[in-house]
């Protein structure tokens, strides 16, 4: 070539090297992505086989296309699509094809996703030659408009002539000729949206080509199989391990959907480390049994995902809709979570590590009296209740009739001045460390992921922690060409060191470190080491160094919270493996048969010890108390699956049919004592005598017979029906079968002829479905009747103690689902709105039975519940420039849930909190309603206008008393007032993440929030009960004294002995808005540049530093700490209440991952 | 490579072929369930046991219809408002109780007899006719208290509960009643022995079956049954105050029929010595009663002042006080708000409360000889009536009687009921049986309709439906 300009040449040196540069940069990333992506469910091992003599290139390509469902893209231009090729291929690897297919030829391939991009062999060299060579006016760069990656082998050409260049391997293009400054430039490639550029003067233009098909040949994985996204037909929600990422930091797997999914809430409830958090999928639908939803991983149905790595997920999809559920029957109806992991990949190993380490501490605490406005709550306190009764109180507080407690009187005086908040003893900024490491590749038809993880996290109460070591090792043997073995082995290990972190605190019996934490006093002392307060107040320290609460007039007699979190040991250790094992079989090209073995084993094991320590445990004085407790919990899965696929004429049809059957069988065991005779030993060899315990066996068995049809029609219209049979041995014998359908339509209207015209649609899908599903979440044995031992003088003799109920079956659940989805602006915005409306029937209540069947009550399937609600999702490209790019998702969900019946007569269920009514949602609140207008009686002309608690005794109100409402206008306020007075459910939840990334630099920011749900704060009963022996909120301040010093008019007075309905159980004044917004996660991530990483010379290929906030700020009213409350996590019937339990913290991570 | 594939076949097909029912037929391995049972002559021996356990929960209470709600007790109900109360006579949660256990016997029972018939051993008749004593002796207190009540013979399912109604009380005695009592006599054993002391016998089938006749106004067959326990060995203890030595025989000459309670830890106990106990410290102290309690079932001071000089059972069954342990008679003190009186027929040691050991007297040895005598008496054989009313009598240190009318007898009759059977739970029923409650107890507040008790409302208002389980008259919307 012509190098005939010296100064020019000159300039190309320079320039050469800087693309030389850059290009290795670049090739590096191509590179990765080729990797990265190998992992997709089309991969570069895909055999074929082929036969063809003196045909043309093009009818080769479109077999293999046929075939493989791979599809090529190419610049016809460049590649001679007739030339005659002869080629004989037997069960081939694709790369085996595709070289014999260009060997002696130009022309070179890459497989990126399901792409195969054919380019000559000068547009992949490095050096860029082309570039370089000739004269050039316009240069630029082509990437790819999703994922930023450069493209080879567009067609760059100038409109209306013949002038036109191709891209290099860097997606680098240059035109060699004068092009007019007013000309349009037209970029087209196969597979990708032609577009066309004004030049208008410019020199550089970089384009970003959009893919035709944009996020439609995602592949979701859907129960026993797959489906293309474009060809989904049921309310599915995804999240891929890209997406995790930015959860960095975040112990459980099932915490980094927060926000995330429509419809689907996930609640931080207990801060204890490890704990999982509550996932509910479309609401509650139950009345009794579990609402949690079925989990998958890898084919396998599993309890729980406890001790799952984080980094070994490739996607979880979540099945909410019934059309989709209803291939689980019986398990189905509070929705699926499938979990795939990441699998081995072709090629040489990529070895990836990572490390974070970080601190966490607690979130928020609630907001109490200090120690003067405390001590001088309960000094009035006495002097509201001396009042009442008639004394004289105008002399010292200490002369009173009852006098005023010497430790109050100290700090009120003056002689203690100690205001330190107990929590400070037993919350903590507690460090977590997590270890990864992966290895993935493959070997000898072996493909290979391996993993092991260790992760230790302290809590942020003091003596508690946890630790995790988990194993992974995913295999895909290619056995032949017809048979394929996939093999997974899961060993996990979990250890927690627990504290009695939750409950009240009001008695010496009663052991929880928040609980005594919030009701003890600022002014008492803790510890030895604690400076003894000055004054009048004697306190006593016990020889094991803590301070005892006992027999103080201004304080309750409870433990000390450092001893019951120090002392008790609470040691939880579990084991699990989790293993299955794939046979794939082709017997046909459409015909496939999967068989699946698999089981667990989870063993879990928790000791409890509390010493003997007379004067810190003084509740229990006199004996120490031990505790062991096991089980062993394994279950065998069988699945056999044959699928079809097949495509004719525009019809195309996958169908799917198969049997499953599994068993679990549980054991658990427990046994206790108190006889020990010192503290030395700590098991129970070390006890005189096991004085309780039990050990049982449980087991349980399910068989299914379950079929789908997914039929389309020129992927327009589509049809998708599903039915599973599912026997089990947890229903009566004559109910034992059950048979759970589904159907669903979709239009895809934008695949519509009409809607060619409207370009800023890119996809547009009408959705409609109908399914069955069953909750069997009931217990194993409750269809049976069994018998209960008795005594008599006689001997000892039996009576049936059930009844036998051959009709017990599932809760049924009937859901419809309707959506919309959008994609418009070639996907980068998108919506999608959907509809449901779900039934559940048939709900196990123990109803009431006439006493003539020898027993008062049954379980029936009697009561119904509905769930309406609505999903709104947004996903969306704001700015997709080449270094920089915005993309924000929102989701939205509410429902409305409503009880329909219950037993036959409809009878309210009703607990002191709660209560659960026909035409009202499950379990809302009940108590006596505050008079919001008047939330106290001022004066004694108010208390004449009524309506006063329980006249005619000594609890009647008087002024400084709370106002009631009279609900039913009898004048006065009594146990018929306590009525539903709040809920528990939120008008409706968010979530938002946004993603930002600048050339090397991501950063995340994801939000979540729920709106309008009330919390039942139980702890009220202790912190504010206007007693003033526990540590009251702040909200007590302000308070009522007498007519002239009323305090803000609507908080209650303190009262030594609280009268008027004050302190009863429960109140409108314990509920609190459970509104919060919180910013629940900012990942930010930086990827240090290729060359940074060359100059170390070593063998490293990527290196990514990370920081995570967890939970860092929050938004509420709520004055606790932590607003999502799941006090009774299990009791559908009492939602919503909160009670000192285990705070949750706000964390920040520091992480670095390196692959090599 | 194929054969996995065709083993996985053949194991699929075995699955399939083999009896799915069987996988998915899965009992409890840690609880009994009910078809494990009921297979051999110890499980069935064991099912009888368990219908008796459950009649220390129908009896526990059974005192307060039987003695409360008639004329000669009383008792302080502040605390106790859910018990019956004499004065407005609300409150039944004795009635209700007898419905509820008794139900769970009759389908324990029912459940044994249907299951019994598939077996043969030995004992196989004698259990069944256990089993028919349990239930018809339910039965008879069913009809009784409540009158007509749902005849239930078989198990029943909760769906076909719905649709059972009330059986006229006439049917169920033909029916059930006395054929069941027919059937005891002939196979119970006389006597029982070792461990089985206190469980039915021929005689306690006999005695029940005669107050079954006696209640129906059969004369005839009353006194021909009644008689035949005349030569059975039965005989009256010397001493009134033995009956009611709980801690030594209990099964004694004159034992028939109790209801078995021990203090035995593992065993039920006894609450009697609380249910008839003042609120009067020193006494509780005494016999260890603890807890915080009303005034319980004490005796009338009218009650006190019906008793013939002389008549040696009245210091047990009404007294002003009573002794304690140095011998010296401590009386109840006035103005105390305390009652004045105390039975004393259960005052027993009890370890801990309602672990008492004291029995509760179903029928006894003196019950048939009253029996015995009314039914002779109505059959106008007045004067040989008169010898098994003065045995009574002379047991109790009284002169014999002589020389009445059978107007005059029937007097005497019902007079020396009321004083020997004073709280075991007589009293009501007599009254009742004589239709006299209305006449006697009019002044403290009964209405004609009180002759029965009200069904328990739980179970009208489940059935909801009048046509099929009506309520009785004059309780509608309790």
């Amino acid at each position: 070539m012509k190098k005939n300009n010296p100064f020019g040449e000159l300039f190309y040196r320079s320039l050469k090297k800087t693309l030389l540069i850059m290009r290795i940069a670049i090739l590096f990333l191509v590179l990765g992505i080729l990797q990265v992506h190998a992992t997709d469910a089309y991969s570069q091992k895909t055999r074929l086989s082929l036969n063809f003599s003196n045909a043309e290139l093009i009818d080769v390509l479109d077999e293999i296309e046929e075939e493989s469902g791979f599809y090529f893209l190419y610049n016809e231009k460049l590649l001679d699509t007739y030339r005659e090729v002869d080629i004989t291929a037997d069960n081939q690897l694709i790369s085996n094809i595709l070289d014999n297919l260009f060997a002696g030829t130009d022309v070179k391939y890459s497989i990126i996703d399901s792409k195969i991009i054919l380019a000559p062999e000068y547009l992949t060299k490095e050096d860029g030659e082309l570039a370089v060579q000739q004269q050039q006016t316009i240069t630029g760069t082509v990437t790819d408009a999703k994922t930023g990656e450069p493209m080879v082998g567009v067609n760059v050409r100038v409109k209306g002539s013949t002038i036109g260049a191709i891209t290099d391997i860097a997606g680098k293009y240059s035109l060699l000729s004068e092009v007019d400054p007013n000309a349009t430039l037209v970029f087209s490639f196969i597979g990708y949206q032609t577009m066309e550029v004004p030049v208008a003067g410019r020199q550089i233009i970089d384009i970003q080509l959009v893919s035709e098909v944009l996020g439609l040949e995602e592949v979701v994985v859907i129960g026993y199989g797959t489906v293309k996204k474009s060809d989904l037909t049921g309310a599915v929600s995804s999240i891929k391990s890209a997406d995790l990422v930015q959860s960095e930091g975040r112990t459980r797997v099932d915490e980094a959907l927060v926000g995330k999914m429509p419809g689907v809430q996930v609640q931080f409830t207990d801060g204890e480390p490890g704990s999982a958090p509550k996932i509910i999928i479309r609401g509650v639908g139950s009345i009794t049994a579990g609402t949690g939803p079925l989990y998958v991983v890898d084919g396998m149905p599993v309890d729980n995902i406890d001790a799952l790595n984080m980094k070994d997920i490739e996607n979880i999809n979540i099945l909410k809709d019934a059309s989709s559920t209803a291939i689980y029957g019986s398990r189905g109806a509070n929705g699926v979570v499938i979990i795939t992991t990441k699998r081995g990949t072709e090629g040489s190993p990529i070895i990836s590590f990572d490390v974070y380490s970080g601190w966490q501490k607690v979130s928020r605490i609630r907001e109490m009296l200090n120690s003067y406005q405390q001590a001088k709550y309960f000094i009035d306190g006495l002097k509201q209740r001396l009042l009442d009764m008639g004394r004289d109180v105008s002399g010292h507080p200490s002369t009173w009739d009852i006098p005023a407690a010497a430790e109050a009187l100290d700090v009120v005086e003056g002689r203690n001045t100690r205001d330190v908040n107990p929590l400070d003893y037993v919350l903590r900024t507690a460090p977590t460390q997590n270890y990864s490491l992966s290895v993935k590749g493959s070997a000898n038809k072996i493909k290979y992921s391996l993993s092991g993880e260790y992760l230790t996290q302290d809590g942020i109460i003091i003596e508690s922690d946890y630790k995790r070591l988990a194993f992974r090792s995913n295999l895909d043997i290619q056995i032949n060409d017809k048979l394929k073995v996939n093999v997974n082995l899961n060993p996990t290990y979990i250890h927690r060191n627990k504290v009695e972190a939750s409950g009240h605190s009001s008695e010496p019996t009663h052991i929880s470190v928040i609980g005594t934490a919030t009701t003890l006093h600022n002014y008492f002392p803790i510890l030895a080491s604690d400076e003894e307060p000055q004054g009048n107040a004697t306190y006593y320290l016990s020889d094991e160094g803590y301070y005892k609460f006992e027999g103080y007039g201004a304080e309750s007699n409870i433990l000390n919270p450092v001893a019951i979190a120090k002392e008790i040991n609470r040691d939880n250790t579990q084991t699990g493996f989790l293993g299955n094992l794939n046979i794939i079989y082709n017997l046909l090209d459409e015909l496939s048969v999967n068989a699946m073995l698999g089981g667990y084993i989870q063993n879990v094991k928790e000791t409890y010890w509390r010493p003997n320590l007379p004067d810190v445990f003084y509740g229990h004085a006199g004996y120490a108390d031990a505790s062991d407790q096991r089980s062993w919990d394994q279950e065998w899965i069988m699945e056999y699956i044959l699928n079809y696929d097949n495509s004719f004429g525009g019809h195309n049809l996958s169908a799917m049919g198969g049997f499953t059957a599994q068993k679990n069988t549980y054991h658990n065991s427990y046994f206790e004592s108190n006889r020990f005779s010192s503290n030395y030993i700590e098991t129970l060899n070390a006890a005189s005598e096991i004085t309780g315990g039990y050990s049982n066996i449980y087991e349980f068995s399910l068989m299914s017979y379950l079929a789908r049809l997914n039929y389309n029609y020129n992927n327009r219209y589509y049809f998708t029906s599903s039915v599973r049979m599912d026997g089990s041995s947890r229903f009566g014998s004559e109910n034992r079968w059950g048979t759970f359908p589904s159907v669903a339509l979709t239009w895809r209207v934008s695949e519509e002829s009409f809607m060619g015209n409207i370009e800023f649609v890119s996809d547009m899908k009408i959705r409609a479905s109908l399914g069955a599903t069953g909750n069997h979440n009931i217990g194993n044995y409750e269809h049976l009747s069994t018998v209960g031992f008795t005594n008599f003088p006689a001997g000892s003799g039996y009576v049936p103690t059930s009844v036998h109920n051959p009709y017990l079956g599932w809760e049924k659940q009937r859901q419809w689902n309707f959506a919309l989805e959008t994609s418009l602006f070639n996907g980068r915005l998108n919506f999608n709105i959907e509809y449901f409306n779900s039934l559940s029937s048939d709900l196990l209540l123990d109803v009431n039975i006439p006493r003539i069947t020898g027993f008062n009550s049954a379980l029936k399937n009697v009561g119904e519940v509905r769930n309406r609600g609505w999903e709104f999702s947004m996903a969306s490209t704001i700015i997709a420039a080449s270094n920089f790019r915005w993309a924000t998702d929102f989701n939205i969900s509410g429902y409305k849930n409503k009880v329909l019946s219950l037993d036959e007569n409809d009878a309210p269920i009703i607990s002191s909190t709660h209560i659960t009514q026909v035409g009202r949602p499950i379990g809302m609140f009940r108590g006596w309603i505050v008079d919001e207008e008047r939330p106290i009686f001022l004066n004694w002309e108010m208390i004449a206008e009524g309506p006063v608690w329980a006249p005619g005794t000594n609890a009647e109100s008087r002024p400084g008393d709370r106002i009631f409402v009279d609900v039913n206008g009898d004048g006065h306020i009594g146990s018929e007032d306590r009525v539903e007075m709040g809920s528990p459910y939120p008008d409706f939840y968010y979530g938002m993440t946004n993603n930002f990334s600048y050339k090397n630099l991501s950063l995340a920011v994801s939000l979540n929030g729920v709106q309008g749900n009330q919390i039942f704060s139980e702890s009220a009963r202790s912190n504010f009960n206007t007693k003033g022996r526990m540590k009251s909120v702040i909200e007590a301040w302000n308070y009522w004294m007498s007519e002239d010093d009323i305090g803000d008019g609507k908080t209650p007075r303190p009262h030594h002995n609280p009268i008027g309905g004050n302190r009863q159980q429960w109140g409108s004044w314990a509920l609190q808005d459970g509104s919060f917004l919180r910013i629940s996660n900012i990942n930010l991530s930086y990827e240090i540049p290729d060359e940074l990483i060359q100059r170390t010379r070593l063998n490293i290929y990527s290196v990514r530093v990370y920081c995570t906030a967890i939970n860092p700020f929050i938004f509420t009213n709520f004055n606790g700490f932590n607003p999502e409350v799941s006090h009774r996590p299990g009791d559908n019937l009492r939602p919503g209440m909160d009670l000192n339990d285990y705070p949750i913290a706000k964390s920040i991570v520091f992480g670095v991952n390196m692959t090599f | 490579m194929k054969n996995i594939f065709y083993l996985s076949g053949i194991f699929l097909l075995i699955i399939l072929m083999g009896s799915c029912e069987d996988f998915l037929d899965l009992e409890p391995p840690s609880e009994l369930v009910t078809g494990k049972v009921y297979n051999s002559e110890s499980d069935f021996d064991q099912a009888v046991l368990g219908c008796y356990a459950q009649l220390l929960g129908i009896y526990g209470n059974r005192w307060q219809i039987g003695d409360l709600r008639a004329d000669d007790m009383w008792q302080e109900a502040q605390n106790m408002t859910s018990q019956v109360l004499v004065d407005t006579y609300t409150g039944h949660t004795a009635s209700d109780n007898i419905w509820n256990n008794g139900y769970s016997l009759i389908h324990y029972a029912n459940t044994a007899l249907k299951k019994i018939n598939d077996f043969e051993f030995n004992n196989k008749n004698s259990l069944i006719a256990e089993l028919k004593f349990l239930r018809a002796f339910v039965y008879f207190d069913f009809v009784r208290v409540f009158g007509d009540v749902p005849l239930i013979k078989e198990p029943v399912l909760p769906d076909e509960a719905m649709e059972i109604g009330r059986t006229d009380l006439n049917i169920i005695y033909e029916d059930l009643i006395i054929p069941d009592f027919k059937e005891a006599i002939n196979n119970l054993p006389s006597h029982r022995t070792g461990e089985d002391i206190g469980r039915a016998t021929k005689g306690a089938a006999t005695a029940l079956l005669g107050k079954v006749y006696l209640t129906k106004k059969d004369f005839d067959n009353a006194e021909t049954t009644l008689k035949s326990l005349t030569t059975m060995g039965y005989s009256l203890l010397a001493d009134f105050n033995d009956i009611y030595d709980w801690n030594n025989n209990e099964h004694h000459s004159e034992y028939i029929f109790d209801i078995e309670y021990s203090s035995n830890p593992n065993i039920p106990g006894s609450s009697f010595t609380n249910n008839f106990s003042p609120n009067w410290d020193l006494y509780r102290a005494h016999f260890n009663i603890g807890g915080v309690l009303d005034n319980c079932g004490s005796p009338t001071e009218e009650f006190y002042n019906l008793f013939e000089e002389g008549d040696l059972r009245q210091p047990i069954s009404v007294s002003h006080g009573f002794t304690g342990d140095d011998g010296v008679f401590i009386e109840i003190p006035l103005g105390a708000n305390l009652p004045s009186t105390i039975c004393l027929k259960y005052a027993v040691q009890v370890d801990n409360n309602g672990n008492g050991e004291a029995n509760w007297t179903v029928i006894r040895y003196a019950d048939v000889l009253l029996m015995l005598s009314e039914a002779m008496n109505e059959n106008e054989k007045t004067n040989e009536a008169l010898t098994y009313l003065n045995q009574v009598r002379e047991r109790a240190g009284l002169e014999a009687l002589s020389g009445l009318t059978q107007a005059e007898m029937r007097n005497a009759i019902e007079k020396e009921r009321r004083l020997e059977f004073f709280g075991e739970g007589n009293r009501w029923f007599d009254l009742v049986r004589w239709g006299k409650a209305y006449e006697v107890l009019e002044s403290l507040g009964m209405k004609e309709y009180m002759v029965l008790w009200p069904i328990p409302q739980l179970q009208i208002d489940l059935i909801g439906n009048p046509d099929i389980l009506p309520q009785n008259p004059g309780y509608e919307g309790l």
